[in-house]
């Protein structure tokens, strides 16, 4: 029998400071500055955080009193009324559907058009190599194109730190270093075994140490 | 030199307040003594481990001079304890030994100086004082302190939140796995304050306040609190860090409720959990209309069964718990009727006093 235990912590919302890559500092400036491009493009690897930047846009965007919407091109299609928003963020470019390369290519000129709102996309590729029609490749490239660079290993464990001490757990280094080595690399999967961990912890009442780790990766790695 | 002659009961009580936190061990000697003071003919026993300190002075005033040493706590426990109620006087000798006498017996323990004694200053003024009667703190710290974690890596878990707001007292406590919230009006406009005490202290405070309308002071300094109640004095630190929301593990919408008598229900997962698994301690609650089931079962395969009537008619609900949850918030709860409420057997329950908001116990279940 399992305990199941309360949930006390909240999830934070994605922020622009709890993405902590200097290196990506000037997305940040651009992503936040009012009076600059209205159209942004981020391409990188999977798992630099493309899509944490597009969602912390979006907090930021509903903090400051815009309508706001996050599409996912991979899990959804893209509603026409999207384009009712003034900050519209469209991730995973790359996985569009022909009939959502319409839309958003459709979006992408009402947007032009009214002189107002703003949208954000990412995909794995830069502009110029996204399989996508001729027409909406050509108008991704217009806007800003940033590459997110990924995270060093630093950059990670620094991470992983700030996400245990934001839910005020002690955790010795080791399991951090750990998790580097034996989980997957990618930092939202780092983070969420992070999750995973503190709710197992908890419901065994057990301190998080390597040995707990282990358990638990030998439980989950079967399932994705 | 004699130094101070009194009744057994009269030092043996004192010291018994302070020792309860001197740590067995401890990298720094002079913490496993007590600090004994004489001043104006009050004796005082004053123990820390630097996280909390307690003081409390003898009840009576003692002829003699005044005089401040420090000596092993255990050891002086353990001979005021052994030998009978009499006279025990205390000698100062050179070479920083006291003799300790009494009757036939005698003692002669090692001392250290009083000035190398570590204290714990106060820290600054306070920021919210108000006191209340010690039965009232101490019923409501019965209604929750069962519920605090035990050495959890989760630190303001290994402790108890103290809220102050306008005319309100609340104390909560949780180890993620059921939460107890107790609340107590007072007359005065607090101002809105929290700190989370440590399970220390409260195990302590606990131990010592006593069941009278004698009032406890208490006084939220800048990362302490200080406890003053008859003429014992306890500073100590809060725990660093943030205590959750717990509003947002109150279940609003659980629609499966019935009143039962708490000592039926109380004596029932009683006698089921003498079966239940030693490792696990699950118990299987069976609802139907009218009835409860409760259903342990060992892993040597003995089962127990209880069955209780009760005025319900929400449907078929099974559902999980740890017996010892059940157990804690039923021989703590100060009320003859309860109410539960469920909502699924994924979800948690919560436990009430009906027509009184001031105790609210939230337990989450097992999965079967």
């Amino acid at each position: 029998m399992d305990q199941l235990v309360l949930d006390l912590t909240p999830t934070p919302l994605p922020g622009f400071d709890n993405f902590l890559a200097k290196r990506n500092r000037e997305i940040i400036s651009a992503l936040t500055d009012t009076a600059g491009e209205r159209f942004i493009y981020l391409w990188g690897e999977p798992g630099c955080g493309k899509t944490h930047l597009l969602q912390a846009w979006i907090a930021h965007a509903e903090r400051t009193g815009r309508a706001s919407i996050y599409l996912d091109g991979k899990a959804e299609h893209l509603p026409d009324f999207a384009r009712e928003a003034s900050f519209i963020a469209v991730d995973h470019v790359d996985d569009l559907a022909p009939d959502d390369q319409i839309t958003l290519f459709s979006i992408y000129n009402s947007l032009k058009e009214s002189g107002e709102g703003r949208l954000l996309m990412a995909g794995r590729l830069p502009p110029m190599r996204l399989p996508v029609r001729d027409d909406l490749r050509t108008r991704l490239g217009w806007g800003l194109v940033f590459q997110v660079k990924a995270l060093s290993d630093q950059d990670k464990l620094a991470a992983l730190k700030q996400h245990a001490a934001e839910r005020q757990l002690s955790i010795p280094d080791d399991v951090f270093r750990y998790l580097l080595t034996h989980w997957r690399r990618d930092l939202g999967s780092l983070l969420g075994v992070l999750d995973t961990l503190d709710r197992y912890s908890l419901a065994l009442q057990r301190p998080i140490t390597v040995p707990l780790v282990k358990t638990l990766l030998q439980t989950t790695r079967s399932e994705p | 030199m004699l130094i101070l002659q009194a009744e057994r009961d009269a030092l043996l009580k004192p010291l018994l307040a302070v020792t309860g936190i001197v740590e067995r061990r401890h990298t720094l000697p002079i913490l496993s003594n007590v600090l004994i003071e004489k001043k104006a003919g009050v004796v005082s026993f004053l123990a820390t481990d630097l996280e909390i300190q307690i003081t409390t002075a003898s009840p009576d005033s003692l002829p003699g001079e005044d005089f401040r040493l420090t000596t092993s706590a255990k050891k002086l426990q353990d001979i005021l304890r052994a030998i009978p109620d009499s006279t025990v006087t205390l000698d100062s000798q050179d070479g920083g030994r006291l003799v300790l006498k009494a009757g036939k017996s005698r003692f002669n323990l090692q001392t250290l100086p009083a000035d190398d004694f570590p204290f714990v200053a106060p820290n600054g003024a306070a920021e919210s004082t108000f006191s209340l009667p010690q039965r009232d703190l101490k019923r409501l710290l019965s209604q929750v302190q069962f519920a605090m974690a035990v050495q959890d890596i989760r630190y303001y878990l290994n402790g108890l939140l103290l809220q102050t707001e306008g005319d309100q007292v609340r104390l909560v406590s949780t180890d993620g796995h059921r939460l107890a919230f107790a609340a107590a009006s007072h007359d005065g406009d607090l101002p809105k304050t929290e700190v989370i005490l440590p399970r220390k202290t409260i195990l302590e405070l606990y131990k010592l306040l006593q069941d009278s309308d004698e009032l406890i002071q208490i006084e939220l300094l800048n990362n302490q609190v200080r406890f003053s109640f008859g003429s014992t004095v306890i500073i100590s630190k809060v725990v660093d860090g943030k205590f959750p929301d717990y509003n947002r593990v109150i279940p609003l919408d659980n629609d499966r409720l019935f009143l039962i008598e708490r000592l039926t229900f109380l004596h029932a997962l009683q006698r089921a959990a003498i079966l239940a698994n030693e490792k696990f301690r699950g118990v299987r609650l069976v609802l139907k209309n009218g009835a409860m089931s409760i259903l342990c079962t060992n892993s040597e395969q003995e089962e127990a069964e209880e069955e209780l009537e009760i005025a319900y008619d929400g449907g078929d609900l099974e559902i999980g718990f740890n017996i010892n949850y059940l157990l804690d918030v039923l021989t703590n709860l100060p009320a003859d009727t309860l109410q539960l409420a469920f909502g699924d057997a994924g979800r948690s329950a919560l436990f009430t006093i009906p027509g009184n908001s001031n105790f609210k116990y939230i337990v989450m279940p097992m999965r079967i």
